[in-house]
């Protein structure tokens, strides 16, 4: 049958174009939205994503120029095949990879003194409790016992898991962590998206780059395996490997380099993100930079990173 | 407290769709409160902190979706988690978004929620069977077709009284229920006054008279031109008397008919009577003394109706425009008849503006013909030939027997209207234009030519040839009434402002005394 | 049920007929929805005296709990692959010089071209005749008996030919024991089923009763039994509908069969026949799932004063269909349609040969046609929208009975297909089944040429409904 959607890459992850155009690639349609469809790699049995043209990039996404996946009646299950520079769902739909741009996580040049990003970061926090949007952090949505003790939870968590990391207690910080994940409404509940925020922070920011020196984030990738489900575990194992989708990683770069631009539009493009997903991001964000500064790593040595 | 769970096993549903369903669940009447999330282990924590960890719920896995609610009762939270699942659905957006062909009423019902009056306008032969499936799926029914017995009528009617449903029709051409005018009828103001009509042009006609009285409409139900008949007993009648009684926004009620069989006059007197509001019976050619001694008011003609209602309505008698006959012009039209125009023609889409017409002219002159008359000998028989007073409704099946309504075309009236032009006997020819909802998008347009034709012929024959029309509508409705009129005046057409009046200036043309 | 004053303060309408009722209620900011009616049984007054008649209350109740044992019990069968033999050894009342034929009972001399061209090639096959003149003239002689495959626990696609030597797919529903048959798909399109008969087509046959279908008779001694009604609910979701689309249905079952076929004692560059053959065309599973449908409706069949179909088949001039409660069989007929669809290359609809093959049994027991939504990707066959595919799934709802829940769709929210057909609803409604099928030539010799959707004929429908009003006993 030839009933298939062309549809064009506009850009997408490195790795996952890599994989489209040499290597074949199989997967399976593991969920899929209006605006993003999550593909199980068959092989490695990660999740990539495709989302539509008004999307920003991420780690293992492609950007497909359409603006509808399920209008295309693309449903979970479907099989998905790649190689030679296309890949094609089912028989419903085609994408076209080449031309696309390749995309990698945008990197903090420099860093900016410890007391403008102190400054950032209680603007940026005062900005999210009055913009963002209520669910998990914020409450406001229901006013139900759940979503108070729910909101309750997070702050608990949050808040010890920020005090932890400031004294560089790892054991300490885990147990915080495991009580965020799974944790809150929504399809990635509210305490996973704070940790992917947290983890890019910090991974995109600390002075060793590598994961291997961070038993934290090693601890929470382990966590969250069976603590969530595998959309918002997909999330936070990039995360901490400093892989974040590039709304995420350009407020990170805003609020801690040595950029003159003010964080609030960055700030803006992450609060947009989903329903109130956003926000609980945008506060990871905020503790993730404040625990490395609690800890000391922000002050020492980052000048010689580069 | 009653705590009910639903899972969906592996189900992802995007962020916004799950908040905007929580939060509408939580706004479901009866839930304390419901949580939707995925089923992972410290939502789960919470369900348990709160009480509400179901064994189902704690069986979900990460990538499931709960849905747990928590209200008074097993019932009221099954019929949250019902009504949870019908927001998923719309949220799903699979079926919501495209436009679905339904063969069936039985699936349009299961499709649509909220619907509740079916219409059925099919061939008289099925449009029983499909009514009553209609009533059994719950719903109200208008039934514009005609040719059904008179014991599946009954039948019908029987069935919607026990359910507790409206049965209007068969042969119910005029409705307006909760502010839509359904099949043919007119935008009229929304008011106080309710009516229940077994002839469509007579509601419609009444109604229009109670708009231009400055009085305005609750609902108009229809009943059917055979209600009133012996073998149905005029159930639906009574059952729209009553439905209008317990209608917080109808405070007057008017009755439109022609005048029932006399055991069912009696029982339809005797419910109006005692339904708690005022009731004007309106029973074309029926007994005054009936009406008054059940305690009833007595419309003799629509108009009077009309003017009765919404003086009880609350409208005062002085600030209305009674719209008086015009005196006068009778004179002045009279005076240009030769005196062999002695004969009235009526060519009438509306059955009881015709029924109200030849009443009027019945009062004056005894060789009034019909082809709707109960007198065989005042039937006529070859209805394509008038005899003196002739007054034709081309609504009657002799004349739509596999066609369409004259209100929708217009063809044989306008063929007739030129052969009674060229009958010298004549003096004048009545005819009415119908607007509103269902009729033609320019009725007057369509005759305009035959008009002028007709005009031409009897000026040729060196007679003046009176025409008189009507025009049936509001200004509210989308053919402009005031565009209508201009177009027949111009042409030299006459224009009566109700059907009352038509009737008496049509018998005042050509009559002999004053 | 909405009460009078619900209806007073807001009227929502159905509407049936005149469609400017409609037009002129959404005018006026009121909500309608127009029904697509059509007047029950073609209008015609003997068929619509007879649905009255079955409407009567006592009788529409026996009809119903008829009908939901019925249902029942093609929703509750469990149909799986127990192994594959020759028709010989396995089919019963298969004898040498019996040949089995899709649709319902049909001399040779009505044959159409398809048809006659598998037969004469089946017996060239079976080596009752050395070439097709020879063949046909056997054929005519009246030593060749013909039966309908479905009198045999049989269904065959296209021609449905079935001789004595080829190798049959075994299914057993576990839930009631009744077994089905079906013999292998050839793949391809010049093939004898679609009525080619030439060296080439013979020569497949004949590797297929040597080596694939022993090679597939030891792999399932091996593999004991394989769930097909679990297959097959994989398949759907995964975008076929099993009648037309068998590409993931093939992928899984070759799946379920590759280890054992590698533990049988054939060679290995057998055993890569098999593989290869397999890949050949996405057809091969499509014979599986019309003897999983088969086997679960016949455990439906014969369920007294039940109106559900239990089948729908076609012999390339007749289509015939089993009503459950008239029992036995009983075939009704009317003339085979005109399949519609896009052709392959270089042909034209007039080379079209009628609507053919006992397939429809897909369609029978809720997918195919039926499931049209699960698979989008078929629509360029139908020449629509997929909003259009989806419709079809919607629309033949209104003429069954339940859905099945085991067989579900996802693009319809998980909705079951539908299950049940019944014959009253299709009278009532007018809305004939929807089939999907392949176009074979209708000469003989030349095999698929295109793919379409066709509908049964109303008249075997009419018939079936007079027979059993009368038999019912409310009606001459």
């Amino acid at each position: 049958m030839r009933a298939h959607v062309t549809m064009q890459a506009r850009s997408g992850d490195g790795a996952f174009l890599a994989r489209v155009n040499g290597a074949a690639f199989a997967g399976v349609v593991h969920s899929a939205f209006h605006r993003a469809v999550n593909i199980a790699c068959l092989s490695n049995g990660e999740l990539h994503t495709l989302v539509t043209g008004d999307l920003d990039d991420g780690p293992n996404s492609l950007v497909v120029v359409t603006e509808d996946f399920l209008a295309i009646g693309i449903c979970q299950g479907d099989s998905v095949r790649a190689g030679g520079g296309s890949l094609a769902i089912a028989g419903k739909a085609m994408v076209n990879v080449a031309g696309a741009v390749v995309w990698r996580t945008p990197v903090p040049e420099t860093h900016c003194a410890t007391g403008l990003l102190r400054r950032r970061l209680a603007e940026a926090e005062a900005t999210i409790r009055c913009n963002g949007t209520p669910g998990g952090f914020i409450e406001g949505m229901a006013d139900t016992e759940v979503a108070r003790l729910t909101t309750r939870m997070l702050h608990e968590g949050a808040d010890g898991l920020a005090l932890a990391l400031g004294r560089g207690d790892t054991d300490a910080a885990l147990t915080h962590a495991r009580r965020l994940l799974g944790l809150g409404p929504g399809l990635t509940p509210s305490g996973d998206d704070f940790l992917t925020g947290l983890l890019a922070a910090r991974a995109l920011c600390r002075r060793q780059a590598d994961l291997g020196s961070d038993a934290f984030a090693h601890g929470v990738i382990r966590l969250a395996k069976s603590a969530t489900n595998p959309i918002a575990y997909a999330a936070i194992a990039k995360a901490a490997r400093g892989e974040v989708r590039e709304r995420v990683a350009r407020l990170i770069i805003a609020l801690g380099s040595t950029t003159a631009e003010p964080p609030s539009q960055a700030l803006a493009q992450v609060l947009a993100i989903g329903s109130s997903s956003g926000t609980e991001i945008a506060f990871g964000v905020i503790r993730g930079l404040a625990s490395l500064i609690d800890n000391g790593e922000w002050d020492h040595g980052h000048q010689d990173r580069h | 407290m009653a705590i009910k769970t639903a899972i969906k096993r592996n189900t992802y549903f995007d962020s916004v769709s799950l908040m905007s369903v929580t939060g509408r669940a939580n706004a479901v009447a009866g839930v304390d409160q419901a949580m939707i999330g995925m089923g992972t282990a410290m939502n789960k924590e919470v369900l348990q902190n709160v009480g509400m960890l179901t064994p189902e719920a704690a069986e979900a896995q990460s990538g499931d979706l709960m849905i747990v609610v928590r209200s008074a009762s097993d019932e009221i939270a099954e019929q949250a988690l019902v009504e949870i699942d019908e927001l998923f659905k719309q949220k799903g957006g699979n079926e919501s978004g495209r436009k679905m062909n339904y063969a069936t009423i039985e699936s349009a019902v299961a499709h649509v929620p909220g619907a509740n009056l079916a219409i059925i306008a099919v061939a008289g032969e099925f449009a029983s069977r499909e009514a009553r499936r209609a009533l059994e799926s719950g719903l109200h029914v208008m039934m514009f077709s005609d040719n059904v017995s008179i014991e599946d009528e009954v039948a019908l009617k029987t069935l919607a009284h026990d359910k507790g449903l409206l049965m209007m029709g068969p042969d119910c051409g005029t409705a307006y229920i909760g502010g839509v005018g359904l099949c043919f009828a007119n935008a009229v103001r929304a008011g106080n006054i309710g009516i229940v009509g077994a002839s469509g042009t007579g509601s419609q006609e009444v109604a229009a008279r109670i708009h231009d009285f400055g009085g305005g409409i609750t609902q108009i139900i229809g009943t059917g031109g055979r209600d009133l008949n012996e073998k149905v007993g005029g159930i639906m009648m009574i059952d729209g008397i009553n439905a209008l009684a317990r209608d917080p926004a109808t405070e007057v009620i008017v009755l439109v008919s022609k005048p029932p069989a006399k055991s069912v006059q009696d029982k339809v007197l005797a419910a109006a009577a005692s339904c708690g509001k005022p009731v004007v019976a309106c029973l074309l050619g029926g007994s005054e003394e009936a009406v008054t001694k059940a305690g009833l008011q007595f419309g003799k003609t629509t108009k009077e109706a009309a003017l009765k209602a919404v003086i009880r309505a609350g409208r005062k008698e002085e600030e209305i425009n009674k719209r008086a006959l015009n005196l006068p012009l009778i004179a002045e039209t009279r005076a240009k008849l030769k005196p062999e125009q002695r004969y009235i023609r009526a060519l009438l889409c509306g059955g009881t503006l015709c029924e109200e017409m030849m009443l009027i002219a019945k009062e004056s002159y005894d060789n009034v013909y019909s082809n709707i008359a109960k007198d065989p000998a005042r039937k006529l028989k070859d209805v394509s030939t008038s005899i003196e007073h002739t007054f034709i409704d081309f609504g009657d099946d002799d004349f739509t027997r596999g066609r369409p309504h004259p209100m929708i075309d217009p063809s044989q009236r306008l063929a007739r209207l030129v052969q009674e032009a060229r009958d010298p006997s004549v003096g004048v020819i009545v005819l009415d234009f119908i607007l509103g909802y269902g009729a033609h998008e320019d009725p007057a347009g369509v005759m305009i030519p035959a008009l002028v034709e007709a005009k031409q012929i009897a000026a040729t024959d060196g007679r003046h040839l009176e025409i008189l029309g009507y025009v049936l509508g509001t200004d509210l409705d989308s053919q402009s009434l005031a565009e209508q009129t201009a177009k027949l005046s111009e042409v030299g057409v006459t224009i009566a402002s109700s059907c009352t009046n038509a009737g008496l200036l049509a018998r005042g043309f050509v009559s002999k005394e004053i | 049920m909405s009460s009078i004053n619900d209806l007073f303060s807001k009227v929502s309408v159905i509407n049936v007929g005149l469609e400017m009722f409609k037009d002129d209620i959404e005018k006026q900011g009121g909500s309608a929805v127009h029904l697509d009616w059509r007047p029950p049984a073609g209008g015609k007054p003997e068929l619509i005296d007879a649905l009255e008649a079955l409407a009567r209350p006592e009788i529409a109740a026996r009809i119903e709990t008829a009908n939901q044992e019925a249902v029942e019990r093609i929703l509750k069968s469990q149909p799986v692959l127990v192994g594959f033999g020759p028709a010989l050894e396995v089919v019963p009342g298969m004898t040498k010089t019996t040949i089995l034929h899709a649709g319902p009972p049909i001399t040779w001399e009505r044959m159409s071209g398809p048809m006659k061209g598998a037969v004469t090639g089946a017996l060239v096959f079976e080596g009752l005749a050395k070439n097709l003149e020879e063949a046909a003239a056997l054929a005519a002689s009246g030593e060749i008996t013909f039966s309908p495959c479905h009198e045999h626990n049989c269904v065959g696609s296209m021609a449905g030919v079935t001789s004595a030597s080829m190798f049959m797919h075994i299914v057993k529903n576990k839930t009631y024991g009744n077994v089905a048959y079906t013999n292998l798909s050839e793949q391809l399109s010049k093939i004898l089923r679609m009525g080619a008969n030439d060296e080439t087509v013979i020569a497949r046959l004949n590797w297929m009763s040597d080596v694939l279908g022993p090679i597939l008779r030891e792999a399932m001694q091996i593999a004991g039994e394989i769930d097909l009604r679990l297959l097959l609910s994989q398949a759907l979701h995964m975008g076929d509908e099993c009648h037309n689309r068998n590409v993931a249905g093939t992928t899984i079952l070759i799946q379920k069969l590759a280890p054992f076929i590698l533990e049988t004692s054939f060679t290995t560059a057998q055993k890569r026949e098999v593989f290869d053959f397999v890949a050949s065309s996405d057809y091969f599973s499509g014979p599986t799932w019309m003897a999983m449908c088969k086997c679960a409706l016949d455990a439906a069949h014969d369920v007294p004063h039940s109106t559900i179909l239990t089948t729908m088949c076609r012999n390339g001039v007749e289509f015939g269909i089993r009503i459950s409660g008239v029992p036995g069989f009983t075939w009704f007929t009317g003339p085979a349609q005109k399949v519609i669809g896009p052709m392959f290359a270089g042909y034209k609809p007039e080379d079209s040969g009628l609507d053919i093959g006992d397939s429809a049994i897909t369609e029978t027991y809720g997918i195919g046609g039926f499931a049209m939504a699960a698979a989008p990707a078929i629509v360029p066959l139908v020449g629509g929208t997929v909003d259009e595919a989806i419709g079809f799934s919607v629309r033949m709802a209104e003429i069954t009975t339940a859905e099945n829940p085991n067989v579900t769709v996802p693009l319809l929210n998980f909705k079951g297909v539908p299950t049940g057909i019944d014959m009253r609803k299709v009278l009532q409604t007018g809305i004939m089944p929807v089939i999907n099928t392949a176009i074979a030539h209708k000469e003989a010799g030349i095999g698929m040429i295109g793919a379409g959707i066709t509908y049964p004929p109303m008249e075997a429908f009419e018939k079936a409904l007079l027979a059993f009003a009368r038999q019912e006993g409310v009606a001459g």
